[in-house]
């Protein structure tokens, strides 16, 4: 059997499109066939499990169609056999990297329901963990987009940072993702001695590296190559899909419910939004870079502002909301996080909705990715900034 | 287009209810103002109208489609809320409305023209609770659960089977205590489930054969005298009811179990003994090809 | 695979192969939720399991040794993760990493998760938490490591062969052992 032979009898049944069912369409000298892409729901390119599925014409997208629903836990039901303390322990698992974030926005709707006035440390306690919670989400996304543009080092950079606030966050709270500090009217225990100190010295620490991350990503003609003018998002449509976060920042819109509806104590600091020109992949990720540097300074700020006091309220032995319904929003790491909040007057709620930012913001991929090119879909896909338990849920 | 560039204009909830009573008539049935949260209840057949007025209306200016969800409204079937918030005036306006079609059937129109953002909340709130919305594109297939999931998982009448089929086991949670912290005992309605409790009879069984387990080790042991003394208490049978857990220092002494538990334990130390053996025959046959090589 | 399965490999031979094996495992994490995050802090500069001879930069399931699954498993996500467990080659090893694959954890009542990943492939390592320390998950792969060292290859062979989930691709290695069986003695005789 000669060489040629072999290889024959090996590329038999390997034709292209061998398997695929393709329907040839148009009559002329090019035939040119869709194809359809599935990506997921384990894939490197898709941070979580999650599987869009791509209709190809070539190279380019004609429709993408996300499928989600992989980790859906059912969130909403279990709140309902829940307790108010308890849900603390759910909640804070949907956005597991924002756990605290999470926790902090059922506090806030149940406290608004019982009308409660929360000790004033507290709050300020609530706003430091919650910024600090802030920055270790978004150092974990530069580090993961970093990666899907095939950058392996932003990640250890990352998590060089990651490690240090995690300690000292789990110095105060005893968790490292998932910290169930808040409690209705308060948090579950003051600071310990000498957490203001380590937190100001970490955040000089994270405010001399920065520049890092300026010089390795930002500045990298690869980065800029494959993210600037990719993927743009005009504001109405955005505002229209309900995209929140640093992907509606980006499109040049200021729109942060810390500044225009003020809870705990932002009304008292200066915060400042970062916004990006065209709501491109670049500047989804300068203004995630550009929220870090803004959460350092609210930390600034607060260490400057902490007062002493009480950190919690005494409870009854039941927490119990009165009957009625409220909306509370926050605005998460990834966007505006809101707790739709109906209660029947029992220790348990009615209905809990989870109003996540990353649902509201995977709709807008169809959107993103029609008519791109397929490796530019992957550096669309890692600036929409989502994590796939808060899709789910 | 700037943010909060028009607060100062922005209307009262008495205003916007006015101004959508003014343009929508009878299809405003009421409003609400409770918990810093302003409702306005509209009726299903002005349900699109009304959303489409919120936007394109310049003083109300509703950019931001924030959520849609489904609540279950007991016997009266399910109610629809949407949120919507002005990125320009920074009023937040909660809409309500209540489906036709009752629990069977639930029925609300589909804003899927009006908001971009509706269609994934109206396909999410099909999965959830069945409501269907006429004029949506593709409800199907199911969005979060598996495509062939059965039932509406939010509803109130969906019971959750783990908590049917196996109780929390040990100590009550605190939603089970009043507020003195007593364990309320309480008839199972809709959304409870306190179950059968096979688990429970199963691990009181389980409990009790390891008890006489020991029991036999000991007589084994040498103090049979004990054993033999102790009074035969309650029958295998009636052991699993709610004798079992205070049957804890009385060991159970049936005579027959005893015996059964005496050739348990006797069963336990011979198969241990062959194990030895065959471990150390494998020990052998491991140093054999060695020799050889 | 055909001599390993048929013959108890000697001592020092078998010590030397085990020793390499546990040192060099080709992980892939199937990254499901929270934990994924500590598994890959443990991956990094601080914990660093590559010290410890894990790789994880397995690339897919078929380059695999090892099988971390870190995170809650839903009914929709069980048949891939079946799946990837099926292509991984022999000898493979799986460790639930984290409360929610060992038994569902938080959501143990929860109408679409699995409870535990022990329903649909076998576990050899259980790292418990919620999620688990970084070095909660160093412990656990030392353990495992601990057990690569101590076992037989040609015991792990037979008892994946018993698995009732394997019947049907029985017959196909069988056939494989037969034909392979011929040049066994010499391979014995070059290993030993």
């Amino acid at each position: 059997m000669s060489d040629l032979d072999v290889r024959e009898q090996l590329l038999q049944g390997t034709a292209p499109g061998e398997g695929l069912a393709i329907e040839l369409v148009g009559d002329g000298d090019l035939v040119t066939a869709d194809m359809s892409l599935s990506i997921g729901p384990a894939h490197p390119a898709t941070h979580g499990v999650f599987r869009v599925v791509f209709e190809m014409d070539g190279e380019r997208i004609l429709r993408a169609k996300p499928v989600i629903g992989y980790m859906h836990r059912g969130f909403e039901k279990l709140a309902e056999y829940r307790d108010y303390r308890q849900i603390m322990a759910l909640v804070n698992r949907h956005d597991w990297l924002s756990g605290f974030s999470n926790e902090l926005g059922v506090a806030l709707a149940v406290e608004q329901m019982l009308e409660m006035e929360v000790p004033e440390r507290a709050q300020w306690i609530r706003m430091l963990m919650a910024e600090w919670n802030r920055i270790l989400n978004h150092l974990m996304f530069i580090g993961s987009f970093a990666l899907e543009l095939g950058a392996i080092t932003p990640m250890f950079y990352a998590f060089r940072e990651r490690e240090d606030i995690q300690h000292l966050m789990e110095s105060a709270t005893g968790g490292r993702l998932h910290f169930t500090y808040n409690q209705v009217g308060g948090v579950k225990i003051d600071l310990p001695r000498g957490f203001l100190a380590e937190s100001a010295r970490v955040s000089k620490l994270t405010r001399s590296r920065m520049p890092d991350y300026d010089d390795l990503v930002l500045g990298n003609e690869i980065f800029r190559g494959r993210t600037v003018d990719i993927g743009p998002l005009p504001t109405d449509v955005a505002l229209s899909l309900g995209v929140t976060g640093p992907a509606l920042h980006a499109t040049g819109l200021a729109e942060d419910s810390r500044v225009t509806e003020p809870y705990l104590k932002y009304g008292d600091i200066d915060v400042e939004v970062p916004v990006g020109r065209n709501g491109d992949a670049y500047d989804r990720f300068a203004v995630l870079l550009g929220r870090i540097r803004v959460s350092l300074d609210i930390i600034d700020q607060i260490h400057d502002h902490m007062t002493s006091g009480p950190v919690n309220q005494k409870l009854p032995k039941m927490v119990k909301a009165p009957e009625g319904a409220t909306y509370v929003r926050t605005e998460n790491p990834l966007g505006q996080l809101g707790y739709w909040l109906e209660s029947d007057g029992g220790r348990t709620p009615w209905r809990l909705k989870m109003r996540t930012p990353s649902f509201s913001n995977v709709q807008a991929i169809p959107y993103l990715v029609q008519g791109q090119l397929l490796p530019d879909a992957i550096s669309i896909l890692g600036s929409v900034f989502f994590v796939v338990g808060d899709i789910d849920r | 287009m700037s943010v909060l560039a028009r607060r100062d204009r922005a209307l009262t909830p008495e205003e916007t209810e006015a101004l959508l009573r003014d343009r929508l008539g009878d299809g405003i049935i009421g409003s609400t103002l409770a918990h810093r949260m302003f409702t306005v209840h509209v009726a299903p057949s002005a349900w699109v109208d009304t959303f489409t007025r919120c936007r394109d209306e310049p003083l109300l200016d509703f950019d931001l489609f924030d959520t849609l969800h489904g609540v279950d409204a007991r016997e009266d079937g399910f109610d629809v809320v949407a949120i919507l918030y002005s990125t320009s005036t920074g009023n937040r306006l909660c809409l309500r409305t209540r489906c036709e079609g009752g629990r069977d059937t639930p029925v609300c129109p589909s804003l899927n023209d009006v908001y971009r953002g509706a269609n994934w909340m109206e396909r999410e709130t099909w999965d959830m609770f069945g409501i269907e919305f006429p004029g949506h594109p593709a409800l199907e297939p199911r969005i979060l659960t598996v495509e062939n999931f059965e039932g509406w998982p939010l509803r109130k009448d969906f019971h959750l089977a783990s908590r049917v089929a196996k109780p929390w086991p040990g100590v009550k949670e605190p939603a089970e205590l009043d507020e003195d912290g007593n364990v309320i005992e309480r008839v199972p309605g809709i959304g409870d489930a306190p179950g059968p409790y096979v688990l429970d009879e199963a691990m009181a069984a389980q409990a009790i054969a390891l008890r006489q387990v020991s029991a036999a080790i000991d007589a084994a042991a040498g103090n049979e005298a004990a054993v033999a003394s102790a009074e035969p208490t309650v029958s295998d049978a009636t052991m699993p009811e709610a004798s079992a857990p205070a049957s804890g220092t009385a060991a159970s002494t049936d005579p027959a179990a005893a015996a059964d538990a005496a050739r348990t334990a006797d069963e336990q130390r011979r198969a241990q003994a062959e194990a030895r053996a065959r471990k150390a025959a494998e020990r052998a046959a491991d140093e054999t090809p060695e020799e050889q090589a | 695979m055909g001599l390993m399965d048929q013959v108890e490999l000697p001592k020092p031979v078998k010590y030397v192969f085990n020793w390499g094996r546990k040192y060099s495992l080709w992980c892939f994490n199937f990254g499901l939720a929270c934990c994924a995050i500590e598994f890959i802090a443990a991956s990094t500069s601080r914990h660093d399991f590559i010290r410890h001879g894990v790789i994880p930069f397995a690339h897919g399931p078929r380059q695999a040794d090892l099988l971390v699954v870190s995170g809650t498993l839903t009914d929709k996500m069980a048949p891939a993760v079946k799946r990837l467990y099926d292509e991984m080659p022999e000898p493979k090893y799986v460790i639930s990493f984290g409360s929610c694959s060992n038994c569902g954890g938080p959501y143990w009542d929860s109408y679409s998760v699995t409870k535990g990943v022990d329903q649909i492939i076998p576990v050899d390592v259980y790292v418990p938490g919620c999620p688990p320390r970084p070095e909660a998950l160093l412990d656990g792969i030392m353990k495992l490591q601990d057990r690569i060292q101590g076992e037989s290859l040609k015991d792990r062979i037979a008892a994946v062969r018993r698995d009732p989930a394997n019947i049907g691709a029985e017959a196909g290695m069988a056939l494989d052992a037969q034909s392979l069986h011929t040049a066994a003695p010499a391979e014995l005789g070059s290993g030993g």
